[in-house]
């Protein structure tokens, strides 16, 4: 009866092991490949210039690391929502080279008015 | 020779048992032959537990069994069944030969018992008793959901009302019937998809029919899910759960001196006020609410009369109302696309039912069935131009018999009727395409809707009667079953005839039992709505049909080991689809706001067609280890399904470089006559689905249970591009893109053709249980996705951004917690039932 107990025990503690083992582990930021950033900023950018009827604007936004998703979401919402003519990239991009989340937008910040500021 | 070896074992440890203890002087040893006198046969390889000892016998071929007893006494034999375990009381007084009579029953004074165990076929069945199936890991303690881990069966994984159905044998999700003690159940789960609308103290088992079901069932091409309830009360008993997102309460009892019983359990479910009001989810969703109820109550008369009534009754809704507030951080706002949109749906049935059965004998049994089944199902939705309501409310009052005849040990005759008087209602308004065959609509094209809304209000009856019978006839070892049923709908004028037949042989001589069998038969449903109606529907619908064949070899060996082999192909014809070419040439106009201007409407679109078509073929396998009933002891099963479902609408299809201009009438000649639609593999189909379970029961505290699942990805449409996000949400100024597939039949894009990761998960389940003298409490955590694997199913598009290499991405299932500060757990669910 003993060794029962003891097993059940065990099995109660390899449970909470794993679930610990989970939690410890799994705290990571979430990146995008460099290639697929690269492609959701090319998607959004041509959207952008056939909007406002321009070509891209030049230089391209490059990325060079793999991006927080956050920050490249954020810089691909800007772009598809920057105001014509689409002559460079929203400022709001230059996340995509941070290598942290930027957490949460102040409340005082307007992010459909400062998505429209280019830089050109 | 395997008995004699038995034997000697036995008789050593029954001396070294003497010689050790002087207790065993008064042992004694009682040769039972047991005989089953209705079957009158004896019971081969039967195993049987004697309670107050805990060992176990077997009976040999010919029914004999060498029981052993410490001392005179009055013992009780259990005797386990595939189909459950029977109890009889035995006074062991000397070292004698006796005969036992199984169906010798113990009868409460002035009671009766209905034994309820009927012969089954062998053939594309499954059987699982209730005991196994409860603390199953994965289904949040619901029974039904185990039916997922049994062969033949592909689960709908995730979360929410797509998980609602299971797919049995390829056949459609939605094709399948639910019956609680034979009477029709709308649907066997809540919204959330994880909770069922029976509650568990109520289920005795479950029989999962797989193949050419018994003629006694219908409406399906794909499985029957017969769920037998508890057919005895012999004391007072009851039941309460509470979880996270439900609370059930069960109570029975016996009343009339053990003449009869009632049951009565309920569930309430508030999913909307525990994690819907964490602050978790996303502004506007509150989520399912549901309650279900169910009522048993049974008299018996004498010996040869019992009534019995049923109300069972179930209600879900879910809301949706996608704020036009616009957050300042739109990555947090992921109902942005469809903002200012709402959606709600609800769902209810209610099944009242009076059963009157009579039993003149042991040869003969006939039962009579009021039913009145209410099914009720609407939905209200705003989203750009789609825009409209709906109730439906397809219900009957029907009136059922079934009767069953042993006009010989070898010849049972099983027939049955049913006339139902049906009365719909559907009301609201009905959502059509501009544009029928258009594969992207856009919502938010305002200039030039997509979608138009026109009122809908449709009432009428109709007749619906069936006709059923089964001769089951028994030749030696082999056993021969054929039966035919035919169902008939006044509304379509269309009548459809089901002949079946099971082939089955026995060689017991092969270890525990061998069984050949096969099975084929054409079976039919009609779907339980209004699409028959000759305003906005096609009145010439007809039963949708499936051939069902298999065959397959059962083996026991062991005692409690079984391993079950099936092969089997299924093919679906007459399937009903959304047609948009089938019209009458001139008829009543749909809109009936424009009847006062313009009555008649030429080419009035049916909607509805019997085009089409699938097939799907297959083998299965289960390993299973049965559990000793009433003992503490461990089972589980091994299963695996190789599969493939295909299907065709057979809708003619407007292809890409097809720029020739037709006119209207020159396209429905085409879609009349040339079928160019090419056979898809259906969304549900999965190669591959293989189930390990496990359960233990460890001692009186603690038991605990292992799932693993297995399953191959579901094929999908990939999405090859966007439609340029040409439209905006009027309601937050956004622009929203619609997703592009493929549109060339030639291209190795186009249709069902991209299947994800596949997708396997470890749940357990752990439960410890604190007896009392009153009952007990289980206490119990089920732990999903132990080694956190990130499942996917299907693809899902973003609406809010462009196609490209990060859009669509896989669509994760749930299984997994995500914490503030991206740590992720396992799911998990903590609850507790009180049994008293």
């Amino acid at each position: 009866m003993k060794k029962i107990f003891s097993r059940t025990k065990e099995m109660s503690y390899f449970a909470l092991v794993a679930i610990v083992f989970s939690v410890i582990n799994c705290a990571t930021e979430d990146t995008v490949a460099i290639n697929d950033a690269q492609s959701q900023i090319y998607s959004a950018a041509k959207f952008a210039a056939d909007k406002c009827n321009t070509p891209l604007p030049n230089p391209p936004l490059l990325v060079v690391s793999e991006p927080i998703k956050r920050n490249l979401d954020l810089c691909t919402i800007a772009i598809t929502r920057t105001g014509c003519p689409f002559l460079g990239y929203p400022l709001i991009c230059t996340l995509i080279y941070l290598d942290k989340d930027s957490g949460d937008i102040p409340w005082w910040l307007n992010f459909n008015g400062f998505s429209r500021e280019q830089i050109k | 020779m395997d008995s004699v070896v038995n034997r000697s074992n036995k008789f050593l440890l029954f001396l070294i048992g003497f010689l050790l203890i002087p207790g065993n002087l008064f042992s004694i040893t009682v040769r039972a032959k047991l005989y089953s006198a209705k079957k009158d046969q004896p019971e081969r390889n039967l195993s049987i537990v004697i309670f107050e000892t805990k060992k176990t016998f077997q009976t040999d071929k010919e029914g004999f069994v060498n029981l052993e007893f410490p001392a005179a006494g009055e013992y009780t034999l259990r005797l386990l069944r595939d189909t459950g375990m029977q109890e009889l009381k035995f006074n062991a007084t000397e070292n004698e030969s006796r005969t036992i009579y199984t169906d010798k029953i113990n009868i409460p004074k002035g009671g009766i018992v209905v034994e309820g165990d009927r012969e089954k076929t062998v053939a594309s069945r499954t059987k699982v008793r209730y005991e196994e199936i409860k603390r199953m890991p994965g289904t949040f303690g619901e029974a039904l959901r185990a039916l997922e881990t049994l062969p033949g069966i592909i689960p709908n994984i995730g979360f929410g009302g797509g998980a609602n159905g299971i797919i049995v044998r390829g056949a459609d999700p939605n094709s399948n019937t639910f019956l609680y003690d034979d009477l029709p159940i709308l649907y066997p789960y809540h919204l959330d998809g994880l909770t069922s609308v029976i509650h568990n103290d109520l289920i005795k088992s479950i029989d999962l029919y797989r193949g050419a079901f018994p003629a006694n069932y219908n409406n399906a091409t794909g499985g029957i899910i017969e769920i037998e309830t508890v057919d005895s009360v012999k004391t007072k008993k009851g039941a309460f759960q509470t979880s996270l997102w439900n609370t059930t309460a069960y109570s029975a009892t016996p009343f009339s001196d053990g003449k009869g019983y009632i049951a009565i359990a309920g569930k309430v479910g508030y999913l909307d006020k525990t994690i819907g009001a964490s602050g978790l989810l996303p502004d506007g969703i509150r989520l399912p609410r549901y309650n279900d109820s169910q009522i048993k109550f049974v008299y018996n008369f004498s010996s040869n009369h019992q009534v019995s009534f049923y109300n069972l009754t179930a209600q879900d809704n879910f809301a949706l109302a996608a704020t036009t507030n616009q957050g300042n951080d739109p990555t947090k706002d992921p109902f942005g696309s469809f903002a200012g949109g709402r959606f709600n749906i609800g769902q209810s049935f209610r099944t009242t039912a009076l059963r009157y059965t009579w039993t003149p004998g042991d040869k003969f049994n006939n039962r009579f069935t009021l039913i009145n089944y209410d099914p009720i199902t609407q939905f209200n939705i705003g989203l750009g131009s789609i825009v409209g309501k709906r109730f439906t409310r397809p219900a009957y009052l029907g009136l059922r018999q079934d009767a069953s005849w042993n006009i010989t040990s070898n010849i049972k005759f099983d027939f049955g009727s049913e006339y139902r008087q049906l009365s719909f209602r559907t009301y609201g308004e009905e959502i059509f395409l501009r544009d029928p065959t258009n594969p992207s609509p856009n919502p938010f094209n305002t200039s030039n809707p997509d979608f138009l809304t026109r009122p809908l209000n449709i009432k009428g009856s109709s007749s619906y009667y069936n006709l059923y019978t089964t001769i089951k006839l028994k030749y030696g070892n082999f056993q021969f079953e054929p039966g035919v049923r035919y169902d008939y709908i006044e509304a379509i004028k269309n009548g459809a005839l089901g002949p079946r037949a099971t082939l089955s042989y026995s060689i017991p001589e092969v270890l525990n039992g061998l069984i050949l069998f096969g099975s084929a038969g054409d079976v039919t449903r009609f779907p339980g709505n209004t699409s028959f109606n000759s305003q906005t529907g096609n009145p010439d619908l007809r039963f949708e049909k499936a051939r069902k064949t298999g065959i397959g070899v059962e083996q026991k060996f062991a005692q409690l080991y079984e391993l079950k082999i099936e092969g089997f192909r299924n093919e679906f014809r007459q399937t009903i689809v959304d047609d948009p070419y089938i019209s009458d040439p001139i008829g009543l106009n749909p809109d009936k706001s424009q009847l006062a201007t313009q009555p008649f409407v030429t080419n009035r679109p049916r909607n509805f067609s019997n085009r089409g078509s699938g097939w799907s073929h297959g083998y299965e396998l289960l390993f299973r280890k049965n559990s000793k009933t009433g003992l503490r002891d461990w089972f589980g099963w091994i299963s695996y399904t190789w599969s493939q479902s295909f299907q065709n609408t057979n809708i003619y299809q407007i292809y890409d470089g097809d720029t020739f201009q037709y006119s209207s009438l020159e396209r429905r000649v085409l879609a009349e006559f040339y079928n160019n639609s090419k056979e898809q593999l259906a969304v549900w189909d999965r190669t591959h689905v293989a189930n390990v379970i496990y359960g233990w029961r460890i001692n009186d505290e603690y038991q605990i249970g292992g799932r693993w699942s297995y399953l191959t990805s579901t094929p999908i449409q990939p999405i090859i591009g966007d439609d340029g996000g040409r439209f905006v949400n009027p309601a937050n100024g956004l622009n929203y893109w619609n997703p592009k597939y493929s549109n060339n039949p030639f291209s190795s894009e186009y249709g069902n053709v991209k299947r994800g990761r596949d997708f396997h998960r470890l749940d357990i389940r752990i439960d410890k249980f604190e007896n009392y003298s009153w009952g007990y409490l289980n206490w119990y955590i089920e732990l999903i996705n132990i080694y956190i694997r990130k499942n996917t199913n299907g693809e899902s598009f973003d609406n809010s951004r462009p196609f490209s290499a990060t859009n669509p991405i896989p669509a994760e299932t749930f299984g997994t917690l995500v914490l503030p500060g991206n740590q992720v757990i396992p799911f998990f669910n903590i609850g507790m039932e009180v049994h008293f």
